[in-house]
């Protein structure tokens, strides 16, 4: 029978209730041996390794610099990968020691990674132990506490899996310090097209994402306001031309590696590291470092009838270029009316750094470079 | 003509790229060595990277990430394989 053992956030000092989750030493999905360091955490006063408890495939199930919480589950090590996923993606995930508080380790797990306090849970066993189906109805009967107008409406389907709600929060925390708003341009497609037809016809694969990488890269050093942040009322800027693009997994897993000083890059180059990247990325064989300090990034939505795909930045960064699908649009060349492949771009950008006359006189640029692309 | 050990190669690139390019049967039985992306319009780079990870399903082998993008034809395909399979 397969078994896991979920990956906890320790206390690392007494007054901290979240700690840093400074990097992954090992990537998602590699086998470790008990006692193996798997990650660093770090507060404002310590910092902290976490070894693995036993031997097994490890699964993250947190991003590298998110700020989590003590007690969260952050990863599971289970006999084998599909056993640990299966428990991430369960709602029963465990997490902080019990601490003298009357429950038992799987209830104070459980509690924690609801954020329930064992003071709120009635217990329905002998000697007034706190046990795990205490607090699992406490949370049921909680999630049904829904506003009267919904709650009727609505089913309890479970805590949010832990890979996504690492994402939310990412995006939650990134949000909360912007000023986002946005600006659309459309791109005419033909020469891109012309540039991606010539390779796939010779064997290589080439696409319009590797295009846009390529054009950011030439186009956004020019524009730094959209590569700098806002912190505590200092500015800093990314001065690397580190471009993240976002990658979806065959079962639906969002990605975001990272390309470096793509600026630096052939248009070949490009397009073989981001795939290569994005296979690594699928395959969960990258490092914590891959997906980490993007100066920018870039999300395609390639699903057809896409007609503005309005991101969010990542946390540590100010913008992102939301990618459509392409379509057809009837155009005018010449004084004659032209069916011409066209594609939207959105930035998303933080109104704190810039304006809208800023932000689309990138697109602009961006537009201008991809409509007369080079090899 | 192309040998039986190729001819075999083709058959389980034909079922990786219908199930990975979400082909009719008509279009996978179209596949041949000369096919490139440009010829289907499913070829997508996100679905070339899923017609990777079935081709690795399929013959039992990893390749390497770095040459996945010179792997956009048949006959590219067909070429990795035969060299993986190659001892």
């Amino acid at each position: 029978m397969a078994s896991v053992t979920p990956l906890v956030v320790p206390q690392v000092n007494v007054n901290d209730e979240t700690v840093r989750l400074a990097r992954w030493s090992v990537p998602d999905g590699a086998t470790v041996a008990a006692g193996d360091a798997v990650c660093d955490v770090e507060t404002t006063k310590a910092a902290s390794e976490i070894t693995a408890d036993v031997a097994g495939v490890l699964v993250q199930s947190a991003i590298a610099g998110e700020q989590v919480a003590v007690g969260a589950v952050i990863g599971a090590i289970g006999s084998t990968r599909e056993a640990a996923a299966a428990f991430l993606a369960e709602p029963v995930t465990v997490a902080r020691p019990a601490a003298g508080n009357g429950a038992t380790p799987k209830a104070a797990v459980l509690a924690a990674q609801h954020g329930v306090s064992l003071d709120q849970v009635r217990t329905a066993g002998v000697q007034g132990t706190i046990k795990e189906t205490d607090v699992r109805r406490f949370i049921d009967a909680s999630a049904k506490a829904l506003p009267a107008g919904l709650a009727k409406y609505f089913v309890h389907d479970g805590a949010l899996p832990g890979f996504d709600a690492a994402i939310a929060a990412n995006l939650r925390r990134s949000t909360q310090g912007l000023i986002l708003t946005s600006v659309d341009m459309d791109c005419r497609l033909n020469a891109a097209h012309a540039l991606v037809q010539e390779a796939q016809a010779a064997g290589r694969m080439l696409s319009l994402l590797h295009l846009v990488i390529a054009a950011v890269g030439r186009s956004l050093p020019s524009f730094p306001r959209l590569t700098s942040l806002v912190w505590e009322g200092s500015l800093y800027r990314h001065p690397a031309m580190d471009i993240a693009f976002v990658a979806r997994s065959a079962d639906g897993r969002l990605f975001t590696p990272v390309l470096r000083a793509v600026d630096q890059l052939s248009l070949a180059e490009i397009a073989k590291a981001s795939q290569a990247a994005a296979l690594r990325a699928m395959r969960g064989s990258a490092k914590a470092e891959d997906f980490e300090g993007a100066a920018f990034t870039i999300s395609q939505v390639p699903v057809p009838g896409t007609t503005r795909v309005v991101a969010l930045p990542s946390f540590g960064q100010s913008a992102i270029l939301g990618v459509s699908s392409e379509r057809t649009s009837v155009g005018w060349v010449d004084g004659m009316a032209v069916a011409q492949p066209m594609v939207t771009f959105t930035l998303s950008y933080d109104h704190a750094l810039c304006d809208g006359v800023y932000a689309a006189s990138f697109l602009a640029a961006l537009v201008k470079d991809l409509e007369s692309p080079r090899s | 003509m192309s040998s039986v050990p190729e001819r075999e190669l083709l058959s389980g690139i034909r079922a990786c790229m219908q199930a990975a390019l979400k082909l009719s049967d008509a279009d996978a039985a179209a596949i041949g060595l000369t096919t490139t992306p440009d010829q289907l319009p499913g070829w997508t780079s996100q679905a070339h990277l899923e017609l990777v990870f079935a081709l690795e399903r399929q013959f039992d082998l990893m390749f390497e990430a770095e040459e996945i993008a010179e792997l956009a034809s048949v006959k590219a395909i067909v070429g990795a394989l035969e060299k993986v399979r190659t001892p």
